[in-house]
């Protein structure tokens, strides 16, 4: 009798142990993507999960789409984009791909015909897509510089490809383009066919960039794009001071400007 | 007939040689253009050959003042603007 007792309690423990056990999460979809169409789309592509229904598409984890395909056109801008594979009412984690621009706030810089060298006329994107000011009158700055500040050579402050210099600080032909006032407002930077490499900076203007370091038209290899809110430009007459923010998008070549 | 078409030749003769422009009006050879845009290029390198060397007198002008004339006038540094060539759309 103890016997089958015991045998009973054994099989008792087994079947609860087994119908306790968890389900297999699914695999998360590894996410690669690629910049096209002048910067206007992010192609996402991602190998296949095994023994799924499909997958979502989340644009700043609002689900937006699903698909059964392997990738994505990406044309609505968003600071992030995740794709997760689901089965049925299962879900997996989603891979993430991180278009936020990084943003620097109340950068002051001054026109060149300023005479103070504490007072920069250059500003110039870090590696981690920080701004940082430069001072034009430092020739180990030169090759650093994205954009300087004329009013040495206009009649109002105007924001300058470093390729325009005579002599040349270096050789990009970085340009700007009008784009209204509303900086959060600025989803995607200007079309190409708009910019200039010359801009006079007025109060209040939003300004999309573009920083095309080889001077060959758009890749989505080593130039980028952002975006600029000229807080303020004061100065009745030169020497001119302003004070930007300015957002730039990691990502080569991709446009998407979303800060908000 | 071959009097008419003499004339008409002659004229046709005379019409070709008055359209011709006069000496010296028909704009730089391709040459002479080649020729100016390096005098143009020779004489950007100068200037700024010029510059520099003008920095650099100022720069040992000062420290000669700082080091010998203590309180003596330094040459202000001034901000060196350059030119701008011509804006590019893109």
């Amino acid at each position: 009798m103890n016997r089958l007792l015991g045998i009973t309690l054994a099989l008792s423990a087994l079947l609860i142990l087994v119908g306790c056990e968890g389900e297999e999460a699914l695999e998360t979809p590894n996410v690669t993507y690629e910049v096209t169409d002048n910067g206007a789309t992010l192609v996402l592509d991602w190998d296949a999960v095994p023994d799924v229904d499909g997958y979502y598409i989340y644009a700043d984890d609002v689900l937006i789409d699903s698909t059964t395909a392997l990738t994505y056109d990406a044309t609505v801008p968003a600071m992030v984009y995740g794709v997760s594979a689901y089965l049925g009412e299962d879900e997996s984690a989603a891979d993430e791909v991180d278009c936020t621009p990084v943003e620097t706030a109340n950068i002051t810089v001054y026109g060149n015909s300023d005479p103070d060298p504490a007072h920069p006329s250059g500003i110039g994107f870090m590696a981690d897509g920080s701004c940082v000011t430069l001072a034009l009158s430092e020739p180990t700055n030169h090759p650093d510089i994205d954009f300087y500040f004329d009013d040495a050579n206009f009649a109002n402050l105007t924001i300058v490809s470093p390729g325009d210099h005579v002599p040349p600080y270096n050789d990009e032909e970085n340009a700007t383009a009008a784009s209204g006032t509303d900086y959060a407002a600025l989803e995607i930077a200007a079309a190409l066919g708009n910019y200039i490499t010359q801009r006079t900076v007025n109060n209040n203007a939003v300004l999309s960039f573009w920083i095309d370091p080889d001077a060959d038209g758009w890749n989505n290899v080593t130039d980028h794009f952002g975006k600029i809110k000229v807080v303020s430009v004061s100065g009745a007459t030169a020497p001119f001071t302003a004070v930007l923010n300015v957002a730039y998008q990691p990502i080569p070549g991709l446009r998407w400007v979303v800060t908000q | 007939m071959i009097k008419i078409a003499t004339l008409l030749a002659l004229v046709a003769c005379l019409t070709i040689i008055g359209c011709q422009p006069p000496e010296g009006m028909a704009g730089p050879t391709q040459e002479e253009f080649d020729a100016l845009k390096a005098q143009v290029e020779t004489l950007q390198a100068d200037v700024e050959a010029m510059n520099m060397a003008m920095d650099s007198f100022v720069e040992e002008y000062n420290k000669h003042v700082e080091k010998y004339h203590k309180g003596g006038t330094v040459v202000p540094k001034t901000p060196t603007t350059g030119g701008v060539k011509p804006p590019t759309q893109k």
